[in-house]
């Protein structure tokens, strides 16, 4: 028993590590390639790892109160368990997390836990524009789920299974099995989904990052900023992952290295599909946001779904 | 045995002595009229008892002793005598209250007059003969006209001149068909004719009937020929026109039920359901739009003669015509005096005991429970429904629905606070460029729904030097007798005693507060009697019973813990709110559909009476029970059809859909499905918070309850391969995205939590619709876990508005600091409520969507996920609101939430933990209730619970995520050892100071860019339709009461008209 926790607690260190570092190196390697874009030189690629060195390394920190002290650790919470609740890497054990407590369900709804946490702590804080981004997230979620629970639906019903571990071994014996070929409306009102989750323009207006600060972060500092940047690699790794085991084959290999390859490479290119939307469009309100997510890629979802269930 | 012509002899020799012993000694001759009425009310109880007990049919007086045909003979069963009883008894109520009245008590001529009234009325009710009928019919008429002219109103004249030219009218028609019928039959004696026999042919075989019924259905004030009657009411004291309602009526119909065996069957029957019909439905919506009291009550009793009539003519039991019409006797009478009382002193809010007898009138009236009028109409409808005679159900209904509307419209006029201004107040998001809240001074108290609704206690009922008085004595003793005669009537038609025993509980309350006992100690008591109940009723539930059962008693019991935070008086809560636990608790424990509805509507009546103890709850509670009666009547629609078999015996109950739609749209109206909600936001807002608590938490799961207990027999065909439970899923989610778009805009945290409610229970709608395994399962998780957390989250909620006494969320703000405890509460219950795991709710979420994705249920699968999407959104900005950003200096020193409000709280908190960390302790029993409908579809591998197409195992995720969240709180204390805390105002300002805490929290209008992108779907169409409805039946009403003009000439015209309509009705233009 105890050598069976142990063997756990090593395996889920090594999961996280892998997904972590892989997750700052590929924030740091867009952040560049978004900046040669606009024909700047660009950070660094290992500047998320300097960022969060320096913001633990702090020596003080002001609080607003105990949520606003909880609420970072409610963030990371929420994007370990998000990660950690899914399979990584098909058919190795050492990257298959703790996927045996819940199916693609809990994922979608343990996003909500580090999303909850963080707003309450920003809300404490007491800074209107905290809330005022958190106001403008939340409404946009609401909005690209549906597309995305639309699309989930569809490949529920085209594998009558919730597991992740099962909807990516369905996918298994080439790239014309993948979803994102044999579902493609259900791919494609993934990826439009996606692109809101991940909070790059035209998406942005959550975090507005070119003008004055918004959202959560705002009066987020030292440890606890650096507590969020941590979080902001495992969870957008975590919401690659799930992108790539539902839609694009998920990663696997009879060698754990090559299968970590594929993962990283197929990661990489959806996370580049993001930035090059993000390079190329300009920024919705978030009301146009909520108008757009409900619009075509909704009825795109309703299609795969209706397509699905004939 | 006394001779019937005792009846005669004494009322006529009281009317000729009364002056002479007045004149000797007055008060020794109001004591002889005492004894007169008295005796006027036990000799028709010897004859009751008599007949009852030695089984006779007749008590028989041929007045001189000659045969039957050259005498006038006079004749009392069963049925006369126990309209003389009532109908006397009315007589000495009125004599009482009248002789001994402080202001201008009646003397000589009135008391005379009054006399010769109950000697007109007893004629009319023993006697055997048609001609003395008319005579009877004048005496009383005119009796009554010289007791109009004694009226102190001016109008007198004018209503006496009416009446005068009606009753010439009608008794002109009776005189010329009595003429007629002696020229058929040769007799008038009815004794004197064969027995069963119709007098046909010719054209005298339709006259005699035309104006012998015309002669007395004119005296009945039917609709479109009542105006006459009307202004006579308007015109007369209130004694008068419980004289013409509750006595002359009553004769009257009686004389009826004489004639009718004479007349053929298939003419009359038919004319008197029609013309009843047509009484019963308009004269409900002439009264509708009336403002004066009088004339109410009048259309009242011109409609309820309409029932009477529809009864009669329907060919059932002739005893239901006489209990419908007997309660109406005594209520009307009832509602006419403390209806002066009322009228007199205002508001009746320290007039517990006038408020209470006015209800039970109204009540009564309606016939709702515990009134005979209940199970008569239940009776009625029940051999209706076994005729399948929809039609007759229909008006029956329609016209008992429109009654409600306008009786319970004065009800709550009359009980509502001084405050409340009757309409439904609700926040408006003004302009951008108005600041709510802009000076701290006006920050509380700004808007009405400021209520201070939680500080004080709100009550505002209490006792004052005058709440009781000698004149409410009389109409007690009728309540009294009422209450009585209906537990007996009801017993009769199949209540058992023991059934009954729990409502001697609300007995218990009142006497409690009768003797002003404290409404603590009263809670005690409560929550004593609350476990006895248990013990007692808990052999006796089996499956769903035991869980609703649960349900029931844990919520509402938990729950008087928070009562204790009242201070002083409250009377009637504690009654009221044991009264519908037990009313609840019967309902689970009916074994008949007559049970179960008795049970059902003494739960929306302590339900309604509850909500309008709130201080501006008129609208809400007008509101809430109008839809309540309407969702109770379609139920009774639809039981009427079962053929008497119980609706919890799924298999043996017939199989046509009428019923089923019906019931399921009674449970739509109850449950507050998308369409017909508007009831639940106000009247759930603007009951008291801890009130408001009980509803969302416990009362809102019945129509849940009565769904389960259908079960399988809701699932029909509708249309090709469409079944009812597919349409029922598609209005259950619906409803929850509808509520929780709705929940989404509401400043008013109240209504926003109503919302919420609503849209929870679309939830649980949708997965009972899904009729498997696994989505019935998914549907009673919910509902046990809903009452649970939100409990925690309306009983935190209760707190802040308490201690800051506003209930708009932006007006508050930083409350955590102050009120932690709540704060933490509320915290577990919008995680658990938004479905977040690790917490119970999402165990809700995952059983729902494993259900409808197994179920194929796709798109509602989405758009359920969709509404939990919303409600998150709802969700954060009530805690964020409330207790999180820049506190407000006003409430720098409040202070956490009294004990009573948290202890509840944190007894739901730790069931919610229970059940998170271990489902099974849930799920497992919840399967085995289901089992017997259907097989299990989920297996268990230790806490992992595994569908057909997924699992989820709650202790692991448990696990996990504590693992998750300390492993990184460490690691944040060990490199954040450095921590200050900082002041309110030192944030990172774009370097600007905040100006103050009211425009830096960022709370009002928290999702306008979402009402800009969506709010379109949240425009109040339905409100408005309903309001459109409501214009619609009050221009209609208008329209008819205009047919009314007050022209005795068109009186006279309207009058002539109806017999040519009666004449038509009888086949005359053959």
């Amino acid at each position: 028993m105890l050598s069976a926790i142990l063997t756990k607690t090593f395996y889920t260190f090594i999961s996280l590590m892998v997904i972590l570092n892989y997750a700052l190196l590929l924030i740091g390697s867009m952040a560049r390639i978004r900046a040669k874009v606009q024909g700047r030189v660009g950070q660094p690629v290992w500047q998320p790892y300097i960022d969060i060195i320096k913001n633990y390394g702090k020596r003080t920190a002001v609080t607003h109160g105990v949520m606003f002290y909880l609420g970072p650790v409610f963030r990371l919470a929420g994007g370990l368990g998000t990660y950690l609740f899914m399979p990584v890497v098909y058919g190795f054990v050492m990257f298959e997390n703790f996927s045996f407590s819940g199916d693609l369900l809990l994922v979608m709804y343990f996003i909500f836990f580090g999303q909850l946490g963080m707003a309450l702590g920003a809300g404490e804080s007491g800074h209107p524009y905290s809330p005022l981004g958190v106001s403008r997230g939340l409404a946009q979620m609401t909005a690209f789920e549906l597309p995305f629970a639309l699309a989930v639906i569809s490949i529920v019903a085209q594998y009558g299974t919730l597991s992740i571990t099962e909807i990516v071994a369905a996918q298994q014996g080439g790239w014309q099995n993948w979803v994102a070929f044999t579902n493609p409306f259900a791919m494609i009102a993934g990826m439009l989904a996606f692109l809101g989750m991940s909070m790059q323009n035209p998406f942005s207006v959550v975090i507005a990052p070119q003008e004055i600060p918004i959202g959560p972060p705002t009066e987020m500092h030292s440890a606890f900023l650096g507590m969020l940047q941590t979080n902001r690699a495992i969870f957008n790794g975590a919401k690659m992952v799930l992108f790539m085991n539902l839609f694009w084959g998920g990663a696997t290999h009879k060698y754990l290295l090559v299968a970590i390859l594929i993962m990283v490479v197929k990661t990489f290119l959806i996370y580049l599909y993001v930035n090059i939307v993000g390079a190329s469009f300009p920024r919705f309100k978030t009301e146009q946001s909520i108008r757009f997510f409900l619009g075509v890629p909704t009825i795109i979802g309703i299609i795969a779904v209706i397509l699905q269930s004939i | 045995m006394v001779n019937p012509v005792f009846l005669i002899a004494i009322t006529l020799g009281f009317a000729f002595i009364f002056p002479l012993f007045e004149k000797i000694n007055p008060k020794l001759s109001r004591l002889a009229g005492i004894l007169v009425f008295l005796t006027l009310v036990v000799i028709p109880l010897i004859w009751f008892i008599n007949i009852s007990n030695m089984d006779i049919p007749y008590i028989y007086s041929s007045t001189v002793g000659l045969p039957s045909n050259l005498t006038i003979n006079l004749a009392v069963s069963y049925m006369e005598a126990l309209v003389l009883l009532v109908v006397n008894g009315v007589g000495l109520f009125v004599y009482l209250q009248e002789a001994y009245s402080k202001e201008s008590p009646w003397k000589g001529k009135q008391i005379i007059l009054l006399s010769i009234v109950m000697l007109g009325a007893n004629g009319l009710i023993i006697t055997r003969d048609i001609f003395n009928i008319f005579v009877f019919m004048e005496i009383s008429t005119i009796s009554l006209f010289g007791l109009l002219s004694c009226s102190s109103d001016d109008r007198v004249f004018e209503g006496g001149f009416k009446y005068m030219l009606a009753s010439g009218l009608s008794s002109v028609f009776y005189l010329i068909g009595i003429g007629f019928f002696y020229l058929v039959a040769g007799t008038l004696n009815l004794d004197a004719l064969p027995d069963g026999i119709n007098f046909t042919g010719g054209v005298l075989g339709v006259l005699w009937p035309l104006f012998l019924l015309s002669g007395v259905l004119i005296e009945l004030k039917p609709a479109f020929a009542n105006g006459w009657g009307m202004d006579t009411y308007e015109a007369a004291d209130y004694s008068l026109g419980a004289i013409m309602s509750g006595i002359q009526a009553t004769a009257l119909i009686i004389v009826l039920t004489k004639i009718i065996p004479l007349i053929e069957s298939n003419i009359i029957m038919p004319l008197l359901l029609v013309v009843g019909s047509i009484t019963f439905i308009i004269s409900h919506l002439q009264a509708l739009g009336q403002s004066s009291f009088k004339k109410m009550l009048g259309y009242s009793s011109s409609a309820q003669i309409g029932l009477v009539l529809i009864v009669l003519g329907s060919g059932t039991n002739i005893l239901l015509a006489i209990v419908l019409l007997l309660t109406h006797s005594v209520a009307k009478s009832g509602l006419f005096y403390t209806g002066k009382y009322f009228n007199e002193c205002g508001s009746g809010r320290d007039k517990p005991l006038l408020v209470v007898l006015s209800s039970l009138f109204v009540i009564a009236l309606l016939g709702l429970p515990p009134f005979p009028g209940f199970g008569a109409k239940w009776t009625l409808l029940q051999i209706l429904g076994g005729k399948s005679d929809v039609f007759t159900i229909f008006i029956i209904l329609l016209g008992s629905l429109l009654e409600g509307v306008y009786l319970f419209r004065w009800l709550g006029l009359k009980i509502k606070s001084d405050r409340d201004s009757g309409l439904v107040v609700s926040e408006v998001v003004p302009d951008d460029d108005a600041i709510p809240g802009y000076s701290s001074s006006d920050t509380i108290g700004v808007a009405s729904q400021t209520g201070l609704a939680g500080l004080g206690g709100c009550i505002k009922v209490h006792f004052s030097s005058d709440s009781f008085s000698y004149h409410q004595l009389f109409p007690a003793l009728m309540a009294v007798i009422m209450v009585v005669s209906g537990v007996v009537f009801n017993k009769g038609v199949g209540l058992t005693f023991r059934f009954l025993i729990p409502f001697s509980g609300i007995l218990f309350f009142v006497v409690l507060d009768l003797f002003r006992v404290p409404t603590k100690f009263q809670v005690f008591l409560a929550i004593v009697a609350s476990i006895i109940l248990g013990f007692y009723v808990y052999p006796e539930l089996n499956g769903f019973n035991t869980l609703f059962g649960f349900i029931f008693l844990f919520g509402i019991g938990v729950q008087f813990i928070a009562f204790f935070n009242r201070k002083g008086y409250s009377p009637g809560l504690m009654a009221l709110t044991v009264g519908l636990l037990v009313s609840l608790i019967s309902i689970l424990t009916s074994k008949t559909n007559f049970q179960l509805f008795f049970s059902w509507e003494m739960m929306t009546l302590t339900s309604y009476f509850l909500v309008l103890r709130g201080d501006n709850a008129f609208a809400g509670g007008y509101r809430y029970i109008l839809f309540s009666l309407a969702s109770a009547f379609f139920i009774l629609a639809g039981f009427s059809m079962l053929h008497g078999i119980f609706i919890g015996e799924y298999m043996s109950l017939p199989q046509n859909l009428l019923p089923v739609i019906l019931i399921i749209i009674g449970i739509i109206i109850k449950f507050a499905g998308i369409g017909v909600h508007i009831w639940l936001p106000v009247s759930y807002a603007e009951a008291e918070n801890d009130v408001s608590s009980i509803f969302s938490t416990v009362l809102s799961k019945v129509g849940v309850y009565m769904l389960f207990l259908g079960g399988l027999y809701f699932s029909k065909r509708v249309f090709k391969g469409v079944d009812t439970m597919y349409l029922l899923g598609w209005i259950g989610v619906l409803t929850s995205v509808a509520g929780s778009m709705m929940a989404l805009f509401q400043e008013d945290i109240k209504y926003t939590l109503a919302y919420s409610s609503m849209g929870q229970v679309g939830y649980m709608i949708l997965g009972f619709s899904i009729m498997s395994h696994l989505g019935w399962i998914s549907s009673l998780y919910l509902v046990t876990t809903h009452m649970m957390f939100i409990g925690m989250l309306f009983l935190s909620v209760s707190g802040v508005i308490y201690r800051t006494g506003t209930r708009l969320m932006y007006q508050t703000g930083g409350l955590i600091k102050r009120m932690p405890l709540s704060f933490i509460s509320a915290l577990f219950a919008i995680i658990a409520l938004s479905g977040v795991p690790p917490l119970s709710g999402f165990g809700a979420k995952w059983l729902m969507y494993s259900a409808l994705l197994e179920k194929g249920w796709y798109l509602q699968a989405a758009m359920a996920m969709f509404a939990s999407g919303v409600a998150f959104l709802y969700l954060f900005r009530l805690i964020h609101s409330i207790f999180l950003g820049q506190e407000k200096a006003i409430y720098l020193n409040v202070k956490e939430a009294p004990a009573p409000l948290l202890i509840p709280q944190y007894i739901f908190m730790i069931c919610v933990m229970a059940i998170s960390m271990f489902p099974n302790l849930l799920i497992k029993p919840l399967q085995t209730v289901i089992e017997p409908y259907f097989a299990s579809t989920v297996r268990w591998e230790g806490y992992e619970v595994i569908s057909a197409l997924g699992y989820w195992n709650g202790n692991a995720v448990m696990y996990v995520t504590m693992g998750v969240f300390i492993i990184p709180l460490i690691w944040l204390l060990i490199v954040n050892r450095h921590v200050y805390k900082v002041k309110q105002f030192n944030i990172v300002y774009a370097a600007e100071r905040p100006f103050k805490p009211e425009t830096t929290h960022y709370a009002y209008n928290f999702f306008g860019h979402y009402q800009k992108a969506l709010g379109f779907l949240v425009e109040p169409l339905i409100s408005k339709f309903w309001n459109g409805t409501g214009i619609l039946v009050n221009n209609l009403s208008g329209g008819l009461r205009r047919w009314n003009s007050g022209n005795p000439q068109g009186y006279v015209f309207q009058i002539l008209l109806y017999v040519i309509f009666l004449s038509f009705l009888m086949g005359g233009t053959n």
